[in-house]
């Protein structure tokens, strides 16, 4: 993707917004038109997040859950693509714990396919709904993000978020800060060779200078061992507690892909605070969905 | 089984007429004939030879039949991946008279009367198979295999390939053990516990892809490892499939020593990259995995010298419901037999750029007309002279160094036929082309190139990287027992 296609969905984005702001919050854009969600790893709030802006859109939505589907009987993950085309999709939307499924499924099928998180690798629509919430918290004019400073700490290399986000946020212009322990970082340096990116361990330093502060889960399911010592050593160098979110420009806000670990990554105090925008993040995560189901369903673009 | 086919055709004789053929003293046009299962007679041109069977084959190449030290036969257990007649026929198909059949198949080749049923099955089929047994039982890495037993039987080689022997400890009591039985033990390196969750090569790739990588570090641990245990022990060790550019200057470094060790490289390795991976596509996905480019010019350069001493195919079929998976849990390995030469042709004597993601789409061209074609008359030139290497020496025609690519194909041929026999010990494989000698030989076709259609593989499984692939070079015909099994790239089995 580049830069002004980003900036043309938030702009898609936006009108869908005041869609839902309306008394029938549905637009009869993809009436007839059939979205199957294939989640094979557990997710609630991707999907219906998902599932919601299809009904928006007034498309009819079906979903294939993995944990009671013949996958368990032994089904090989193409044979499963292949049916839900036959079944008559005409988009499928799918996560999967392995970096790269949503790919291979859109090499054996005709339909287009979303990528709605895929193991460590990609969760773009995770990122364009944060560069939206940005854009519109922040009342950043045609998304332009040059001269924004934003921190991502956390657990990076097991992290897609973080992927699409590094990569998101610095096609807009920002200037993004990495805070993590190596341990938490790709062991081959992808980002430290480009120049809007740093990459520290010193979370305060990078608290005061940042604009955005964007916190990632803790993945302990995705973890490695000993990537860190415990629970406790981690809060304590890299999470944002009351002294912590101190340094912070007024300005700031904070952001958090969620679910939220109230008082690992963030002190619970610090997350009912209002500059904390993980309900708008949801919010416009609908809108932003909308507006990648309504761009691949009525036309050939790809996104 | 030899015998069983010598009597029942013999009688048969065979003349391939107007070829070229590769010696140890180097490439000489000669006519050959194979009778009563040897190379009965070679001569400058022979209308002497009376009431044969003629196969004419101008601008082909007669050498030793290939040898493979690591093929997976998959039988028994995964029959419906490969079984020993079809990995038979894709060997013949290959050049390969000999192959070695790895142990870990279901169950593992880890004792006499596992191995004795093999090598009834492997009767039933005209090349030599060789059955490999593992070092430890049920390749478990807990406990010794009885390797005493085995070897009493014949069984040269052992290996828990799949794996490596993680147990440092163990692997020197199996070292220290096999001190005196005549076996070599050969090891896939790499130290699992640094590839947890791992499927790719740990590197560029698999940070930008989000997949977990199996580092170059755990194979250069294990064959640090297992240096030290040869020094200890002094007992032979072969390396299998090695991938990385510092393992190299490891074993450089212990041949250096003398220290008694052999090691392979993959026709893979030699010319693919990580890159393939960022299709995701599971047919890449290969222990150990592919590499970084520097990596395989390492390999490269490490095979055009003495530090790598054969090309084995790790040929690893596996049957589609186990690659049409999620990367992390296909199942890693690649077809080699039928393509090995090709490959490594490609790859080590016209020095083709390495496959990778960006030729996918395109479908690459391995191939390099102009520069086969100078090769294949530079073959006939040398033989002029007598085969007299030094009369090449200098000699350049513009498209490349005459005497480099002869000394590059000569440096493949040895090392696809008669190192590895050296190394396992083969009383009729891989023998230098010589009167009397058994003829187990195959025909190249150096000048000529194909594109590999699905339809053409004979294994069971279809997991081949090279399919729809131009490759250089056509192996034409191939003899057992100076008997046809291979004519005009159809086996006759």
């Amino acid at each position: 993707m580049t830069g002004d296609e980003i900036r043309s969905l938030i702009k898609l984005a936006s009108f869908f917004s005041e869609v839902s702001e309306r008394p029938i919050p549905k637009v009869p854009v993809l009436t007839g038109k059939q979205v199957v969600t294939a989640f094979f790893e557990p997710s609630t709030r991707t999907r219906l997040s998902f599932e919601v802006a299809a009904r928006r859109l007034s498309a009819d939505v079906a979903t294939f859950v993995a944990s009671t589907s013949s996958l368990t009987k032994g089904e090989s993950i193409k044979d499963t693509a292949l049916t839900l085309q036959e079944l008559g999709a005409n988009l499928l939307i799918v996560r999967h714990s392995c970096a790269g499924v949503p790919h291979r499924i859109a090499d054996w099928i005709d339909i287009p396919v979303i990528n709605a998180g895929d193991g460590r690798h990609q969760h773009p629509s995770q990122a364009l709904l944060d560069c939206y919430t940005i854009s519109k918290n922040l009342n950043i004019p045609e998304a332009n993000f040059t001269g924004l400073e934003i921190a991502i700490v956390g657990d990076i290399i097991n992290s897609r978020v973080a992927r699409s986000c590094i990569e998101a946020f610095s096609l807009l212009g920002a200037h993004v800060t990495i805070v993590a322990a190596p341990t938490l970082l790709p062991t081959f340096p992808i980002f430290s060779s480009r120049d809007n990116i740093c990459i520290t361990e010193d979370l305060n330093e990078a608290l005061e200078r940042a604009d955005v502060v964007y916190l990632l889960r803790i993945q302990l399911e995705r973890m490695e061992k000993n990537a860190f010592p415990d629970i406790r050593e981690y809060t304590m160098r890299f999470g944002l507690d009351l002294k912590r979110a101190a340094l912070m420009k007024k300005s700031a806000v904070i952001m958090h892909p969620g679910p939220i670990n109230r008082d690992v990554e963030i002190a619970s105090a610090v997350a009912d605070r209002p500059n904390v925008l993980t309900g708008d993040q949801v919010k416009n995560g609908i809108a932003m969905r909308m507006a990648i189901i309504y761009n691949l369903l009525t036309s050939k673009s790809e996104l | 089984m030899t015998e069983k086919n010598k009597t029942k055709e013999s009688g048969r004789k065979i003349l391939l007429k107007g070829g070229t053929v590769f010696t140890e003293t180097g490439f000489y046009q000669k006519d050959v004939l194979l009778a009563d299962g040897v190379i009965s007679a070679m001569e400058d041109k022979t209308d002497l030879l009376g009431d044969c069977e003629v196969f004419e084959i101008d601008n082909c190449l007669v050498t030793p039949g290939f040898v493979d030290l690591h093929t997976h036969l998959r039988q028994p257990g995964q029959e419906t991946a490969e079984t020993i007649y079809s990995g038979a026929r894709a060997a013949a198909l290959g050049g390969y008279t000999s192959v070695t059949a790895m142990p870990n198949t279901d169950p593992v080749t880890d004792n006499l009367s596992a191995v004795a049923e093999l090598r009834n099955l492997a009767s039933a089929v005209p090349i030599e198979i060789n059955i490999a047994g593992s070092i430890t039982k049920g390749r478990k890495g807990e406990s010794l295999s009885p390797i005493a037993e085995m070897a009493a039987a014949g069984v040269r080689l052992f290996t828990d390939d799949g794996t490596g022997v993680q147990d440092g400890q163990l692997m020197r009591q199996a070292l220290s053990y096999v001190k005196n039985l005549n076996v070599i033990l050969a090891q896939h390196c790499e130290d699992e516990t640094y590839c947890e969750e791992a499927c790719i090569n740990e590197g560029e790739v698999s940070a930008a892809l989000g997949l977990r990588g199996r580092p170059a570090l755990a194979e250069e641990i294990m064959v640090y490892r297992d240096l030290a245990l040869v020094r200890q022990t002094g007992s032979r060790m072969h390396f299998m499939h090695i991938s990385s550019g510092k393992s190299l200057e490891l074993i450089k470094q212990a041949k250096a020593a003398r220290l008694p060790v052999t090691a392979e490289v993959t026709p893979h390795h030699l010319s693919m990259t990580e890159s393939l991976l960022r299709s995701f596509d599971p047919l890449y996905k290969v222990h150990p995995p592919l590499r970084a480019k520097e990596d395989l010019y390492l390999l490269r350069e490490a095979f055009r010298g003495d530090v790598i001493d054969i090309l084995a195919t790790d040929h690893a079929p596996h049957s589609k419901d186990k690659k049409e998976q999620p990367i992390d849990s296909a199942a890693p390995g690649m077809l080699g037999l039928q393509t090995a030469f090709s490959a490594a042709y490609a790859a080590t004597c016209l020095n083709v750029k390495p496959l990778e993601f960006g030729d996918l789409a395109s479908g690459a061209d391995w191939t390099d007309a102009a520069l086969q074609k100078a090769l294949a008359e530079a073959i006939k030139k040398s033989s002029a002279k007598s085969g007299r290497k030094n009369a090449l020496l200098h000699e350049k025609n513009g498209l490349f160094d005459e005497d480099e690519i002869l000394s590059a194909l000569s440096n493949l041929l040895y090392k696809m036929s008669v190192a590895p026999a050296k190394i396992l010990g083969l009383s009729t494989q891989g023998l230098p082309l010589k009167v009397m000698n058994p003829a187990n030989i195959c025909v190249l076709d150096l000048g000529s190139s194909r594109v590999l259609k699905p339809e053409m593989i004979a294994s069971l499984s279809s997991n081949s990287p090279f399919i729809h692939i131009n490759l250089p070079g056509l192996v034409r015909h191939t003899f057992v027992n100076g008997l046809p099994v291979v004519v005009d790239q159809e086996a006759m089995f």
